[in-house]
């Protein structure tokens, strides 16, 4: 047993050694970095991808993929900065997130559409359909949506609860209910969790419901953050996503893996960016070395399938 | 739409079990792009016949060419179950290399073979990760596409526009008569690949990697030179069609290639193939390029806008990809 939990866990480990590395180098390097202004403007600037990184974790762990995580992020915006009541705004949110997800769901597990065209195709439609809701950015937020996100509390950022939240409710998720076992099972040997009598298929459509509302989730918070509505805000996180996952250690596969990984996954990232800010690179040489990084973390642990 | 599904659902319940060979391969022989490029021609002789004149379908095939080549890329990939994310990439790649200096003091065919290198080099590069490495494909050429992306927007910060070689241009814009040159050399490459794929050793090769791999690493077949030599061949390919779309453009932009991998993907899955299918040759795709183009151009006609076009693009993917889930589902 002990054997098989640390084979779930993969490569988490590295990629924990890696944001340590990034970290003692940075705070080594830069007296800007060690300051607690620059440390809160990071978490606050890590928090939405973190957010989406950990639903998209679940899909990932799954054997799945979801790249329409993105416009979702771009949709809860729109319908947030769209709707005169918070509340109400929230609650269609939620109820798009819920649908989303659903679409996506059944298009893979039950008419076996590979996760990669069943997500592009469904985040092609929501992306127009986002357009038709908000064509340019703009709308206004409740500033109440807008404290909760951009606030303090003394030094620490509001945003630290989020992040505390996020990550608690994906570990919760994983690793205290039945739904999480069954994510891992999905993922690890789908035929042999259908043998141990795990409905594959419902496992999977509420993994990619649950993504969904980590997605909308992360487009509620960046929608106070930048207390406007802008239909194409999320776009670069469907792939972010991906990649703070990847990097967290995290199998494409499916059922390695874990919550703790995409946290480091997406704090290195973002220390990249921080780091690459406070020497002013171009901001173009940043998805350059975020690729690369991309690249030395999928080398750092063979697999035995080839190809996708 | 309904006309559409209702046909292609009649000839998947129509599947033949696997002993009566020649029914099957015509009903596959069908793809999907076929429907729904009837499905268009049909709808414009009602409502716009104008659209169906020769001078305008003169300009969709010239328009569908890189398409058309991309998405000849990303099938190569595709039937041996990998998957090419960099193909926008490699067309913003070859849109450098053809208007930097680089090619600026080397005779003019150097304008043609050095782009066509560098998109094969960054196919190479995705290869060998994913074979050497066993790197996920999604991952790897989701990392070599930003990293392209990238470096083309900072090396291209400080120049000021360059031109695209008169060759290129000649290539991208020229005409044959009333054909558009572009178009031919995409009909040339597909019928080229089709033979390829069709009769050649290598396509036999891919036909069993994609369809098997299990079962061709058993056989002793060389799983890893087919993957790499595809990813290669699939980066050439792109450069290809990235050098067609430069000539047209006739300048260096960045502004180029952005929604080509998801048209390609969309174009392979109209075709007919997906992942690790060796069904169906190169007529389904080419049509496929063909047939979203002309989408693209009766939505703009009729005013749709971005979110429209957006929502029918999605949709016709998304209605293909179930449609190949279900024939697939009643094979087994």
């Amino acid at each position: 047993m002990k054997t098989r939990y640390a084979g779930r866990i993969g490569g988490q480990y590295l990629s924990a050694i890696l944001l340590v590395i990034a970290l003692a180098v940075l705070a080594a390097c830069f007296a800007q970095f060690r300051t607690v202004e620059n440390l809160g403007n990071l978490l606050v600037q890590a928090t939405p991808l973190l957010v989406v990184a950990l639903g998209q974790t679940l899909v990932i762990l799954t054997g799945g993929l979801d790249l329409s995580v993105g416009v979702m992020i771009s949709l809860a915006t729109g319908l947030i900065a769209n709707t005169e009541s918070p509340v109400l705004g929230v609650a269609m949110v939620l109820m798009a997130a819920v649908s989303l997800g659903l679409i996506n769901g059944v298009g893979v597990a039950r008419f076996r559409v590979h996760p990669i065209i069943m997500t592009l195709s469904s985040a092609t439609v929501l992306q127009g359909i986002v357009l038709i809701i908000l064509p340019t950015p703009g709308g206004a937020v409740a500033p109440g949506l807008v404290t909760a996100v951009n606030g303090s509390m003394g030094p620490m950022p509001l945003a630290v609860l989020w992040i505390v939240a996020a990550v608690l409710g994906g570990w919760f998720l994983l690793h205290r209910t039945r739904l999480g076992l069954h994510l891992y099972a999905v993922g690890g040997a789908p035929d042999n969790a259908a043998l141990a009598g795990v409905n594959v298929s419902w496992t999977i459509v509420r993994g990619y419901v649950l993504c969904a509302l980590f997605a909308a989730v992360a487009g509620i918070f960046l929608a106070g953050r930048i207390s406007s509505g802008d239909p194409w805000v999320g776009t670069s996180y469907g792939l972010d996503s991906i990649a703070a996952v990847a990097l967290g250690g995290t199998q494409l596969t499916g059922g390695i893996g874990g919550v703790w990984g995409t946290l480091c996954g997406t704090l290195l990232l973002g220390l990249v960016g921080n780091g690459m800010n406070l020497v002013q690179i171009n901001p173009f040489l940043l998805s350059v070395v975020n690729g690369a990084l991309l690249l030395v973390a999928v080398c750092l642990r063979r697999r035995q399938q080839l190809g996708l | 739409m309904n006309i559409i599904s209702s046909s292609s659902t009649a000839s998947v319940a129509a599947q033949p079990r696997p002993s009566s060979r020649t029914l099957g391969r015509l009903l596959t022989a069908i793809a999907p792009s076929i429907w729904v490029l009837i499905l268009l021609v049909g709808y414009c002789a009602v409502l716009k016949p104008m659209l169906l004149q020769m001078p305008f379908q003169m300009v969709i095939f010239r328009q569908a060419a890189p398409l058309g080549l991309a998405v000849c890329a990303q099938l190569l990939v595709m039937r041996c179950r990998s998957i090419d994310l960099s193909l926008g990439g490699i067309f913003l790649l070859t849109n450098f290399v053809s208007t930097t200096a680089l090619v600026a003091g080397l005779p003019p065919q150097w304008a043609i073979v050095l782009p066509l290198l560098a998109g094969a080099a960054v196919g190479a590069v995705n290869g060998v990760f994913i074979t050497l490495f066993r790197a996920s494909a999604v991952i790897v050429t989701l990392a070599t596409g930003a990293i392209l992306v990238g470096m083309v927007l900072y090396l291209s910060t400080d120049n000021a526009p360059g031109s695209v070689p008169q060759l290129i241009k000649d290539i991208g814009q020229g005409r044959l008569g009333p054909v558009p040159i572009a178009g031919l050399v995409w009909l040339a490459v597909a019928l080229i690949l089709g033979i390829v794929l069709r009769v050649m050793v290598f396509g036999r090769l891919m036909q069993a990697v994609g369809s098997n791999p299990q079962a061709a690493t058993l056989s002793g077949l060389p799983i890893r030179r087919v993957l790499l030599a595809s990813h290669i061949a699939a980066g050439a390919l792109a450069a290809g069609g990235g050098l067609l779309l430069s000539g047209y453009v006739g300048v260096s932009t960045s502004n180029l290639g952005g929604d080509v991998v998801m048209n390609s993907i969309a174009g392979v899955i109209l075709g007919g193939v997906t992942f690790g299918s060796g069904r169906g040759g190169m007529l389904g795709p080419t049509v496929a390029a063909f047939a979203l183009t002309l989408l693209f151009n009766i939505l703009n006609v009729f005013g749709a806008g971005e979110s429209g076009k957006l929502i029918v693009q999605g949709l016709v993917i998304a209605a293909a990809a179930i449609l190949a889930g279900m024939a697939q589902k009643g094979r087994r």
